[in-house]
């Protein structure tokens, strides 16, 4: 058995059968889509030009950036909530392996939104937003340097907090502890980015301008701590498997 | 014959509560072991201390003469009573994934559960009948020809059109080359002409472990035997 075979495994419990949504679900997903454009509309009309770019696109981020762990505890929580667990230990195949296969599998679906998010902000502020404005060329490059920050940003904090995910999963299985605790964990993230990206906004009105300027031997110092802590918790998940300390709690 | 599975004084406790107090059994090669007991006996995690998925307290658990890992996975096929191996997938691709994910797995013995059991290949397995969907699992299991069959209360639930026919697939399986079996249960009726040895368990503890023959001989019948010790 191979990796692939074991990622496919993964991929497609969660995708294989066609989504049908509740009616409830249905509606909220009406609701949020209608919203977002409502809020996007009003963004783009606003006289705040850099302030409607940094506001869609920075809550497109904090989605995406609390999507990770969200969706890692998820596979995680459901593998006990829907008995699946026994099914997953008992394949032929190492724990490191087994977990590996998770992991990826869960980066992949994470991937794809974040490609969905980003298309729709790049979307949004070279078209929507340079067009109802008449932006000058050098104003779009600028915005879109930074929304291309953000985006490389979250790209690169993804896999760490997957790996965060998947820990607080097994922690705690409780679906709700597990929400506030990913929200702290976010609000965290965020605050600390802002002080390392030297995010400063100055001006008033429609003057409003934000500006960045990194401090690359911290974010480079992050990084590093946050891959660091990630590999931990991978030893410690493949440990917590390997000595079965899943079956003390009952 | 050659001992596959053996547990000497096994103990594990959840929360405080002992749930398997001290049990010790082997399994040798092609023998049909039964665990009986009431809900909550403990039969449960006796399997799953048994095949390596959960840790006992105390005691020693050896599977092909080492300690359960793994490996073990390679020639045990574990079922466990609830859950879906493939929620998403239609019954094709999950036999496709299942040949790929286990070794020496068969989809010629599946198919021929699966016709047997009317289960089109198209369907997607969450949308199967209860009955269809633990034969469907049972297929899994035997297409794999595993040197030890660990079945966990693989009737549960179940009509007794489906029972009949999982009983008829696993003698099929005993037959046609599956070492030996391992099953829990808490329907004797079913499972009456089926095991060479039977164990019973009650509270956690071991409280009998016979050849099936000597206790037909004894009681009548296993359901009686179950009754007598039970209410003893």
């Amino acid at each position: 058995m191979t990796l692939a075979d074991l990622i496919t495994f993964e991929r497609k419990r969660w995708s294989g059968s066609p989504w049908r949504p509740t009616r409830l679900g249905r509606w909220l997903l009406a609701v949020i889509a209608v919203l977002w454009l409502v809020v996007s509309a009003v963004l783009a009309r606003s006289g705040w030009m850099w302030m409607r770019t940094f506001a869609v696109s920075w809550l497109a981020l904090i989605g995406i950036l609390y999507a990770a762990p969200g969706l890692a505890a998820k596979a995680m929580v459901r593998e006990w909530r829907e008995d699946t667990v026994w099914w997953w230990l008992s394949l032929p195949a190492p724990r490191e392996k087994l977990l590996l296969a998770k992991f990826t599998a869960i980066l992949a679906r994470w991937l794809r939104l974040w490609l969905l998010v980003f298309f729709y902000i790049g979307v949004y502020v070279t078209v929507l937003n340079a067009a109802t404005w008449g932006l000058s060329w050098q104003v779009v490059v600028e915005q879109c340097k930074i929304v291309l920050g953000e985006g490389l940003l979250a790209l690169a904090l993804g896999p760490f907090l997957i790996t965060i995910g998947m820990w607080m999963g097994i922690v705690r299985r409780e679906a709700r502890a597990l929400i506030a605790l990913m929200w702290l964990l976010l609000i965290g993230i965020l605050n600390f980015q802002a002080q390392i990206l030297g995010l400063k906004v100055s001006g008033q009105g429609s003057d409003i301008r934000v500006e960045l300027t990194p401090n690359y031997f911290w974010i480079g110092l992050e990084f590093f701590a946050a891959y660091i802590l990630a590999g931990v918790i991978f030893a410690g998940l493949v440990r917590w498997l390997k000595n079965r300390a899943y079956s003390r709690v009952g | 014959m050659t001992e596959l599975l053996r547990l000497d004084e096994v103990g594990k406790s959840f929360r405080g509560r002992k749930v398997v107090d001290g049990i010790s059994f082997t399994l040798r090669q092609g023998r049909a072991v039964g665990l009986l007991g009431p809900n909550g006996a403990g039969k449960s995690t006796l399997l799953k201390i048994a095949v390596g998925l959960i840790a006992a307290d105390s005691g020693k658990v050896q599977l092909f003469g080492g300690t359960p890992s793994w490996r073990s996975f390679e020639r045990v096929a574990f079922l466990p009573d609830r859950g879906h191996f493939t929620r998403g997938m239609s019954v094709s691709e999950a036999l496709q994934l299942a040949g790929r994910l286990y070794p020496g797995f068969n989809p010629g013995t599946a198919r021929e559960i699966l016709e047997d059991a009317r289960i089109s290949r198209g369907a997607y397995v969450n949308e199967l009948s209860k009955g269809q969907e633990a034969r469907f699992h049972l297929a899994l299991c035997l297409a794999r020809r595993p040197a030890v069959l660990v079945l966990d209360e693989p009737f549960a639930g179940l009509d007794i059109l489906s029972r009949e026919a999982m009983v008829e697939a696993v003698i099929g399986a005993i037959a046609g080359g599956v070492q030996s079996v391992l099953m829990s249960t808490h329907d004797v009726d079913d499972v009456e002409g089926l095991f060479d040895e039977v164990i019973l368990l009650r509270d956690g503890g071991l409280s009998l472990w016979d050849e099936a023959e000597t206790l037909r001989a004894r009681y009548g019948s296993l359901r009686q035997m179950y009754k007598e010790v039970m209410r003893g």
